[in-house]
């Protein structure tokens, strides 16, 4: 997930491949074709792309077009369906659950963005190239080995009444040891961010310490030399380095964060009474469990708007910066 | 602006104050090496606990604390009561072949798109690979009502069938990034060669650029798997039966299930959900830092 947004953000920072760009003709010297063969062998290139093509435009170019069409409709899912015009669009703005999903979804987006990154690097700062460090590594790596749904089920169960709470309780904390801190509000939402922090804090760990190798250890010599160490080192020299790679990571935690779902929904399921979900939970209920499609579809139209808007935003300026 | 970046000043202009060497400082080390410590238990014991809890039966873990030691050893009991438990077991060999198959046919059919748009050099070729890699930009919530709407009018919703093509869709846009790149980097005589030599252009691609792509595509196998596998929103929306749920849906109902009565079988349904993942993740480490290299070096 992490890295399909990766590859995203990579992706479109991109641009075209050099091959593209020079016009050389794909037939080799010295192998003389009829023009008959050579258009057949043209259009023959065609069916190459033709499975790729059918299956991503019909299921996702498809999909996304259905979704803002549906968004003006009143649809349930199966039956007959009617335009309702902008009508979604104005019972969003005064659903009284807008101002809870909005609320969490920033509340998630902000933190995921702070905890694990900052964690990340400064555990990457910390392993790297130090006895013990690969040990390290492989502890910090574990949550995201094991998954997301595996880490909800873990969270559930020390958040849950068997849990911390037994914890404290032997330790004569009581007032702790009576949190419910999967029902108690806010403190569900921030429960689920430590959950989520623990889990994805080894990847951002992985890909600073891929930053930190890219980084040309011949700067990080002579600065070494010239008398930096420690928190100097770090704020004038190995911050400034990783900038590029901080960048990506901080896009793809904020575009990830904003689309929250699997671990809330395995946890609390946006509950009790939508006071944890988010938009990708509240889309998902309205659509799923309630078959208010038409709805379902207009606030994920909604969320697409924030993702795109983070996302170009930022690369923008990372392009600009990139290419300056 | 801190005076390591001052220019000019190296340690040979001010022989007399040449930095100590960060080791001589035994106290950072020290302060390093506890904090890493304690980072690492927060992150180690819920694992820890997670592996007790699962060994222990419902009544130990009801009655006693969880932090505590199991009575008697009920791992192997709470494994096979959750692989036969809301479809686990099915879960997940139905989540082994959509990984296998998904993940496989993805890299075949990205393969043949890239060749054709950086080999072949077709017209159009950088606007259809847009078209194929910017395919999944958007949040995964607008896909979720149109697919599940079209897998029950094509009538494969709830079928093997439909997550087999939803789940090598799904990875297509990204392995035609990754081969995309990779394949405009081998030289194109070899191609030349081998069409003067009376190649057919498909024997090209076989013979000559996928064996050479062998360590990416082995990459894009276990990141596309990895995905497939820890995918639950689009088995909860495409698939309702347990035998064609995939393995996260699967726990997420046995959790529904068990929850309440026995915590003791998820965790175990959990442990035995993440095996594949871990494996991997630990047996190819190596690659999957390659991976991320690969990845980093094109931004």
């Amino acid at each position: 997930m992490v890295l399909n947004e990766q590859a995203r953000v990579l992706g479109t920072a991109a641009g075209p491949g050099v091959a593209e760009r020079s016009g050389r003709s794909t037939v080799p010297a010295g192998v003389r074709e009829g023009a008959r063969q050579k258009r057949r062998r043209k259009l023959a290139a065609y069916l190459y792309v033709l499975p790729a093509l059918v299956l991503v435009v019909g299921m996702f170019w498809y999909s996304a077009v259905v979704t803002v069409q549906l968004s003006f409709t009143n649809s349930s899912g199966i039956g007959p369906q009617s335009y309702v015009g902008l009508s979604n669009y104005r019972s969003m703005l005064s659903d009284s659950q807008l101002s809870t999903n909005v609320y969490n979804t920033l509340i998630w987006a902000v933190a995921m963005v702070v905890l694990p990154v900052s964690i990340g690097l400064g555990a990457a700062i910390m392993v790297r190239s130090r006895r013990g460090g690969g040990l390290f590594q492989t502890v910090f790596y574990l949550p995201y080995a094991i998954g997301f749904v595996t880490t909800g089920v873990i969270w559930s169960f020390l958040f849950g009444t068997n849990g911390f709470s037994t914890l404290f309780q032997a330790m004569g904390l009581h007032s702790l040891a009576s949190v419910q801190w999967l029902n108690d509000v806010p403190l569900n939402t921030y429960s689920m961010i430590t959950a989520s922090t623990w889990q994805i804090m080894g990847v951002d760990m992985l890909l600073f310490l891929v930053g930190l190798d890219t980084i040309d250890r011949s700067v990080i010599e002579a600065a070494r030399i010239d008398g930096a160490a420690g928190w100097q080192m770090f704020k004038g020299m190995t911050f400034p380095l990783l900038t590029p790679m901080t960048r990506v990571i901080i896009a793809i935690s904020i575009v990830n964060a904003l689309q929250a779902f699997n671990l809330i929904w395995i946890m609390t399921e946006g509950g009790p009474y939508g006071s944890s979900s988010t938009f990708a939970v509240w889309m998902y209920t309205e659509s799923f469990e309630l078959f208010k499609m038409g709805y379902g579809a207009a606030i994920a139209a909604v969320l697409t708007i924030f993702v795109f808007a983070v996302s170009i935003g930022y690369l923008r300026r990372s392009l600009r910066e990139v290419t300056a | 602006m801190s005076t390591a970046v001052a220019p000019g000043l190296t340690a040979t202009d001010k022989p007399g104050t040449a930095p100590e060497h960060p080791r001589s400082f035994p106290l950072g080390r020290i302060v390093v090496y506890t904090v890493l410590s304690l980072a690492a238990l927060a992150w180690a014991l819920p694992v820890w606990w997670t592996v007790i809890n699962a060994s222990k039966s419902s009544h130990d873990f009801f009655f006693h604390n969880f932090y505590a030691l199991p009575r008697e050893f009920d791992l192997f009991s709470n494994i096979s009561a959750a692989w036969s438990g809301a479809g686990l077991g099915t879960g997940f060999i139905n989540s082994l072949l959509y990984g296998v198959v998904g993940a496989g046919a993805s890299i075949l059919i990205a393969s043949l798109a890239s060749y054709a748009i950086v080999v072949l050099r077709i017209r159009g070729g950088f606007t259809i690979f847009l078209a194929i890699f910017s395919a999944t930009v958007f949040p995964l919530q607008m896909y979720i009502i149109p697919l599940f709407r079209m897998f029950n009018s094509l009538n494969i919703y709830d079928t093997r069938l439909g997550m087999f093509l939803f789940y090598t869709a799904v990875s297509v846009p990204f392995c035609t990034l990754v081969l995309r790149g990779f394949y405009s980097t081998v030289p194109r005589d070899y191609r030349e060669a081998a069409l003067v030599e009376g190649a057919p252009e498909i024997r090209v691609l076989q013979l000559i650029y996928m064996p050479l792509a062998r360590s990416a595509m082995l990459v894009l196998f276990l990141f596309q798997f990895t995905w497939i596998w820890n995918d639950l929103l689009f088995g909860i929306v495409l698939t309702s039966s347990p035998g064609v749920r995939p393995v996260m849906a699967s726990l997420s109902s046995l959790m529904g299930i068990y929850a309440g009565t026995s915590f003791p079988v998820v965790l175990a349904g959990a442990l035995v959900a993440s095996s594949p993942t871990l494996v991997l993740f630990f047996g190819l480490r190596r690659h999957f830092t390659q991976g991320l290299t690969l990845l980093a070096r094109r931004g």
